[in-house]
């Protein structure tokens, strides 16, 4: 069943880490069906305990990064930009 | 010497999060909580993403706690560990592990110390000054024995899309031997993430699938704001709660864990907190 979740998440395990997760995965989901047995009293919503406030500032321009900033940190660049494999051959 | 997270980014300097997918990141800004201090902070490296627990904390300490890994190590090692109402620390520059319940907390050797230390970083005053001494109560709070459930549940939808960043394109690692975009994308996050944040992504795409969407993460986030709208702090300022509880976390709750108890009051009453120990 997880393996379709690794998919999902991008990820390629070697067994040993795939028995490990699958196991506590199981537990987890053990674990979640408690909530199955909560009955909300009404509908319910789901707010977030603390409600977003606004908080905008001026509608100016303002200096973001630099792009040689931005482009130092990415593992490979190629002429000012991210370099990535050739997506259409 | 203060001690900062290694999730709490200052420019020029590594900010690895504990994880060798940003082993060579080097942070482009400082965060704000770190601007506020008055000497630059030491960096601790705790754990990946704060997903496991830690080894023993410096103090005193910044850094971030979803699980509550950090809060039982100090409990454990004999400091205390202040987590603030959600959005009294600024969060910009923290490395965000579940958006939701993310937010700077500090451990130290005392209660006064750390109310001092978040004096320092916190954005404004408390906003409710106590005239009397807190009451305290110890009773159990709504639905309490599924906040560890809801806490995980909510904690992983979040981290698995915080994570999903981590590809390999634009910082950080980028592993070797890739054939084309998607074993790029997967090579570098199955080389350069630990088990528990695997294992994060991986429940975290579980909990919002189709299949479980609605018995899981929407369950979850509802049971979170029914305990929300069902606690009250009208008969009592303080409560008592075991160490372990994620009561404050998933509420937004400030907390302080102090001799093998949580205290936590109601949203921004920092104050009661302080009366409660004696500050």
């Amino acid at each position: 069943m997880m393996k379709k979740y690794e998919a999902m998440a991008k990820l390629d395990l070697p067994e040993d880490e795939r028995r490990w997760i699958a196991g506590l995965a199981e537990k987890l989901l053990e674990g979640f069906a408690v909530l199955n047995d909560i009955n909300l009293p009404q509908a319910g919503d789901a707010a977030p305990p603390v409600p977003p406030t606004d908080a905008l500032r001026d509608d100016v321009a303002v200096k973001a990064f630099a792009r040689d900033d931005i482009l130092a940190a990415a593992p490979e660049r190629y002429d000012g930009y991210f370099q990535i494999p050739k997506t259409v051959v | 010497m203060i001690y900062a997270d290694d999730s709490i980014m200052r420019k020029g300097f590594p900010a690895t999060a504990g994880s060798k997918m940003l082993e060579n990141f080097i942070a482009p800004f400082t965060a704000e909580v770190l601007t506020r201090l008055d000497e630059p902070a030491e960096r601790a490296v705790l754990s990946e993403f704060g997903l496991s627990a830690p080894g023993e904390l410096p103090s005193p300490l910044l850094c971030n706690d979803v699980f509550g890994h950090v809060r039982r190590q100090a409990a454990k090692q004999g400091l205390c560990y202040l987590r603030p109402t959600y959005g009294t620390v600024s969060r910009y520059g923290l490395i965000p592990t579940a958006c939701s319940m993310d937010q700077i907390g500090v451990a130290a050797k005392t209660p006064s110390e750390a109310f001092a230390l978040l004096d320092k970083i916190r954005c404004g005053d408390d906003c409710r000054p106590p005239a009397a001494p807190p009451r305290r109560a110890a009773v159990t709070p709504p639905y309490a024995d599924v906040y560890d459930s809801v806490l995980h549940i909510l904690a992983y939808a979040e981290i698995s899309a915080n994570i999903s960043r981590y590809d390999g394109v634009k910082f950080g690692f980028r592993a070797e031997g890739y054939t084309d975009l998607d074993s790029l994308y997967t090579k570098t996050r199955t080389e350069g993430f630990g088990l528990e944040a695997k294992l994060s992504a991986m429940m975290g795409c579980l909990v919002l699938s189709r299949e479980y969407y609605e018995i899981y993460y929407e369950k979850a986030l509802k049971i979170r704001a029914a305990v929300k709208s069902a606690l009250s702090f009208d008969e009592y300022d303080i409560l008592e709660l075991p160490v372990e509880s994620h009561l404050a976390v998933l509420c937004g709750l400030p907390s302080l864990t102090v001799d093998g108890v949580q205290l936590a009051a109601d949203a921004g009453g920092e104050a009661w907190l302080r009366k409660a120990v004696g500050l």
